[in-house]
């Protein structure tokens, strides 16, 4: 695929959109803003505290930080399920500065049954894909490495929001000992947990399995047989088990705890995503009943979104440089715009301009005159 | 090749001298030089030497896959990385301290001298202590001797210079060493060499 993330990324949204409907998926159109009051209760659920406010009648809204929450907000999923997918503008302060960054997603609502949340992975496995596909000509990863090429382009890593949260109440953590011990778990630290663990006294079998949680294999069975060896200690087979079910014969995924997120939104499986030579996370997701509780909605849901700011940031910029350059004078201003047609026809890009841009590197004729 | 980013100075001299005990060597790396980008293909690393305070943007970034920084480093940047190895090295503490005898006003907010104003909000937040900072790029010790502040908040690694200014420890927040960071992408990507760095400089440690 041509990459055209830059010129508005529509072969790319276009692919994704065809995915979508291919699965029977509905697009989602939304306004670019909501009622602040939306935002301001799920903050932790945004991740970010800097929402752009403004008055418009009487009421105060926000600029869009977020599209799952206005879904969610909208849905009316009845007695079956609603699959929907988005490609929508979000406005979010990165480090420090208000962008306009573009995500696209898919939201399913209302009965989440084990064989639906297969589909939303293999859906998170098809997007990451055409998403490499798109930047496969970036040079952001240089000589790093993850620049091997032999390995897979795609990584999808899968969590389990109850198995962390079984790991602190097996620690018998609450409030800010449970949030240093959360942020250990998410930063792969070691060796601050277990000094603090030790502090507060808990068994060392509890700490050892934790511990071994934090660095699982990141091939699935690997990872899987060291997790059922942990399952006595924490009691997490039954997560283990829907996990298990969700990457079964699935490839370029790994298991790794510490992607979890918020238990207070996310109820079950948690996704990230990466494409080999970017180095944020570029999808996000999960199974977030939680989350629609909070909303007064008693039903269920799993969604991920596919930040397009990460991608166009990392992608090459493809060069749009016209083929031919027709100059004129104020005599022969008629006939550049014929010779423009003709090339046009052709399937030239033919700009018309009195005097050829500095820098222009495209054939210039000058209308009139013999060809330069 | 593994991109590893170094602290400029005496930490990250330390550092790089246990790395090329691990085998990470890099020729050129350990001299005096102006050069920031050393390179060894035998080895699979390149190595950068940059300002300790930006070590964990470049990581998390992805200019580097790995690198090396204090925990009160990290903790001022916020950036989203692993922390996946205590180097045990460049020991020291985060403390408060004011002047001997220095008692709080808890009718306003405690004035606050720091480097580290992100830690620093976070460790009195924790407390419930309402405070107003005033973010110092050095000789934090200065600004309680002046009047400008009540108590600083800042690294202790002897106590010394706290001692001739006439100041004291007056809390502990929490203890501060060299950590490896690595890129949470490469994490995933590179699993292979980020488990074998870390497994090398742990052996080493342990000898």
């Amino acid at each position: 695929m041509q990459n055209d993330l830059f010129c508005g990324g529509a072969r790319f949204a276009l692919a994704l959109e065809e995915l979508y409907l291919s699965f029977g998926y509905k697009p989602y159109k939304l306004p670019g803003f909501e009622e602040y009051s939306l935002y301001a209760e799920n903050k932790p659920f945004l991740q970010t505290r800097d929402i752009t406010v403004f008055e418009a009648g009487g009421k105060l809204c926000a600029l869009r930080p977020d599209v799952t929450l206005s879904v969610i907000k909208n849905a009316r999923p009845d007695d079956g399920v609603l699959k929907l997918f988005y490609n929508e503008k979000v406005y979010r302060k990165e480090r420090g500065r208000l962008k306009e960054l573009g995500q696209t997603g898919v939201e399913i609502i209302g009965k989440v049954d084990p064989s639906t949340e297969r589909e939303a992975v293999e859906l998170m496995l098809r997007t990451l894909k055409i998403a490499s596909e798109s930047v496969r000509q970036t040079s952001a990863c240089g000589d790093s490495a993850c620049g091997d090429s032999a390995q897979a382009d795609y990584l999808l890593e899968v969590s389990h929001v109850g198995i962390t949260q079984k790991c602190l109440n097996a620690c018998g953590f609450g409030g800010k000992d449970r949030e240093f011990a959360a942020e250990c778990i998410r930063a792969k630290n070691r060796h601050d947990f277990i000094a603090f663990a030790r502090g507060a006294g808990v068994d060392d079998k509890i700490i050892s399995a934790v511990v071994s949680l934090m660095s699982l294999p990141s091939e699935p069975r690997k990872a899987f047989e060291k997790l059922s060896d942990e399952c006595a200690v924490l009691g997490v087979e039954s997560e283990i088990k829907e996990l298990k079910s969700l990457v079964k014969g699935k490839e370029n995924i790994a298991v790794n705890l510490s992607a979890a997120g918020d238990p207070g939104y996310y109820s079950g499986a948690v996704f990230k995503g990466y494409i080999r030579g970017l180095p944020n996370a570029v999808l996000s997701g999960g199974r977030y009943d939680n989350l629609l509780g909070k909303l007064a909605k008693q039903s269920e849901a799993i969604g991920f979104a596919l930040y397009l700011g990460e991608l166009e940031r990392f992608a090459a910029q493809p060069k749009f440089e016209p083929d031919i350059v027709v100059t004129y004078t104020p005599q022969t201003a008629d006939e550049a715009e014929r010779l423009a047609e003709k090339f046009r026809k052709e399937g030239k890009r033919t700009l018309v301009a009195a005097t050829a841009p500095r820098g222009v590197t495209a054939k210039i004729i000058k209308a009139g005159e013999e060809q330069c | 090749m593994l991109r590893i980013a170094l602290p400029k100075g005496r930490l990250g001299e330390k550092i790089y001298k246990l790395l090329d005990e691990c085998g990470y060597g890099c020729e050129g790396c350990g001299e005096n030089s102006r050069k920031l980008v050393f390179r060894d293909e035998k080895n699979g690393v390149s190595y950068f030497w940059v300002k300790p305070a930006d070590v964990p943007v470049y990581v998390s970034m992805g200019a580097a896959d790995v690198g090396f920084a204090g925990k009160d480093v990290i903790d001022e940047a916020g950036e989203d990385v692993y922390e996946l190895c205590d180097l045990k090295t460049g020991v020291c503490k985060m403390c408060v301290a004011a002047k001997k005898g220095f008692e709080d006003d808890f009718s306003r907010p405690l004035r606050v001298a720091t480097k580290f104003p992100r830690c620093a909000e976070r460790h009195f937040s924790q407390k419930g202590r309402q405070i107003e900072i005033i973010k110092l790029h050095g000789s934090i010790e200065l600004a309680p001797v002046l009047g400008l502040s009540d108590v600083i908040f800042d690294i202790v690694e002897t106590g010394t210079t706290l001692k001739e200014n006439g100041l004291e420890v007056i809390e502990e927040a929490f203890p501060v060493s060299a950590r490896l960071i690595c890129n949470k992408a490469v994490y995933g990507f590179a699993r292979g060499e980020t488990d074998e760095l870390k497994r090398r400089l742990e052996g080493a440690l342990k000898r």
